[in-house]
């Protein structure tokens, strides 16, 4: 049991909960600030050993304001814990910030920095979505959208690391992952292939 | 980041960056905007008494450990996303909506990459991009409308890495605020890794509590207006007066008291 995270539960949910109101967010946001400026919170609690049993400690809104608040330093949600998250909802918003959170982290933009181009799911950096790709990939019975539901929030995340997953994804999904594709506004046989060199898929 | 819309729209949301930006916040205000003793404009942002004094910097009370700049905002609700929502002292008491106590810092704001949210053309412009993205439709369908707008428009900003927005007040009094004249600004601060960050804006120097007004707010017409509850003493407020004595204030770390 996470202990700590517990007594700060409170405190976490009217930072990020968006159910008690912007006034109380960023009054508890601002507090939060003006406590890393003279200790490091996130240091006390626990995050690098969270679980998919911490789950119900916070809200998802609580969980993905606090992930969001990890810096290059602070230690990142474990996939497993991730992972939960995700699946703890079926709604595609919420799906997509969690990815989102998860993508953003500046520990991971550091690791794809210093790797050069990934040509493989196993060669990216170890990471949640990674790891939920190569399940996806490898179930013998594939998930019925997960992977091209994972191929759009690439899409929409769009950052560097998403960008080289969705590239190593669709060097083993290719139909699946240009079907997606295919499927955007804007896109049509004539522009496909510059769409595919301008994102460098 | 490589942008996911066609080419042409990417190069006309670009243009249009880059058309503002080389005009400048300066010009694109005009007006006499108040600056601090060493030169740099002054911005003003309010914030509740609570933490206005945090920036007290003189008299009984006043703080050890003034933050180093002004605070980020990261709530959904925000009009442009997460970032630090000011208003140049052009306008001194147009935010005074969300608090009594107003925090003054200098800044240099040449160079910033600009995105005029006042103009028509670039109002489009952000709509079309909007309407490219792969969850458009799921963003902008569902209930999740603060969420949504926060995500796209944190979305748009880092696409082209956009400094400040720029845009009318979206929340009004008919005393203090002027939506025809006022411009709020949405402020971006960047981490290392190119992403939009929370903290305090270093952008913003030497920030002080520098007025104080003797009025309170509260909401009106289902959140859009901020009514005042005591209301000004005498009428037309005058904004290039007041401007002027906050930023003396801010000049000789003093404190404007705005009676209301």
């Amino acid at each position: 049991m996470n202990t700590a995270l517990q007594l700060a539960s409170d405190f976490i949910e009217r930072a990020g909960n968006h159910a008690f109101g912007q006034e109380i967010n960023e009054e508890y946001v601002l507090r939060w600030e003006r406590l890393k400026l003279s200790g490091t919170p996130i240091a006390t609690l626990g995050i690098a050993d969270l679980s998919r049993e911490d789950i119900g400690v916070l809200s998802l809104d609580a969980w993905l304001w606090l992930g969001s608040t990890l810096g290059v330093d602070d230690p990142e949600y474990p996939a497993p814990f991730v992972d939960a998250l995700f699946k703890s909802t079926d709604d595609p918003i919420q799906r997509l910030r969690v990815a989102d959170m998860s993508l953003r982290h500046p520990a991971l933009a550091q690791r794809y920095a210093q790797l050069g181009e990934p040509q493989s799911l196993d060669e990216c950096p170890q990471s949640w979505v990674k790891s939920w790709l190569l399940a996806l990939t490898r179930q013998q019975e594939p998930m019925e959208g997960g992977i091209e539901e994972m191929a759009v929030l690439l899409l929409q995340v769009g950052n560097h690391p998403a960008l080289r997953l969705l590239r190593a994804l669709r060097r083993t999904r290719t139909d699946m992952v240009d079907g997606v594709i295919r499927t955007m506004r804007g896109i049509s046989e004539d522009n496909f292939a510059d769409f595919i060199n301008r994102l460098r898929l | 980041m490589t942008a996911i819309v066609p080419p042409l729209l990417d190069a006309h949301i670009h243009a249009q960056i880059a058309s503002a930006t080389r005009t400048g916040l300066v010009h694109l205000l005009g007006g006499s905007w108040p600056r601090s003793n060493g030169g740099k404009h002054l911005f003003v942002k309010f914030t509740s008494a609570r933490y206005g004094a945090a920036y007290r910097t003189v008299g009984v009370g006043a703080s050890s450990a003034v933050p180093t700049g002004l605070f980020v905002s990261t709530s959904a609700g925000f009009t442009w996303g997460q970032g630090c929502y000011v208003t140049p002292l052009l306008y001194p008491v147009s935010n005074a909506i969300y608090g009594r106590c107003g925090i003054v810092a200098e800044a240099d704001p040449a160079g910033w990459r600009l995105f005029d949210a006042t103009d028509p053309v670039s109002q489009q412009l952000y709509l079309d991009w909007a309407s490219f993205q792969p969850y458009y439709r799921a963003l902008t369908l569902t209930t999740h409308s603060q969420l949504a707008n926060q995500y796209l428009r944190n979305a748009f900003r880092r696409q082209y890495r956009i400094d400040c927005v720029v845009f009318p007040p979206d929340e009004l009094n008919p005393h203090y605020t002027r939506r025809r004249v006022d411009r709020w600004l949405a402020v971006s601060h960047w981490s290392g890794s190119g992403d939009l960050a929370a903290g305090y804006c270093s952008r913003f120097l030497n920030p002080r509590l520098a007025v104080v007004l003797a009025e309170e707010f509260e909401a009106s017409h289902r959140g859009i207006g901020r009514r005042s509850v005591i209301g000004p003493t005498s009428l037309p407020i005058d904004h290039v007066q007041l401007a002027r004595d906050i930023a003396t204030a801010y000049n000789t770390s003093s404190i404007a008291t705005v009676t209301a």
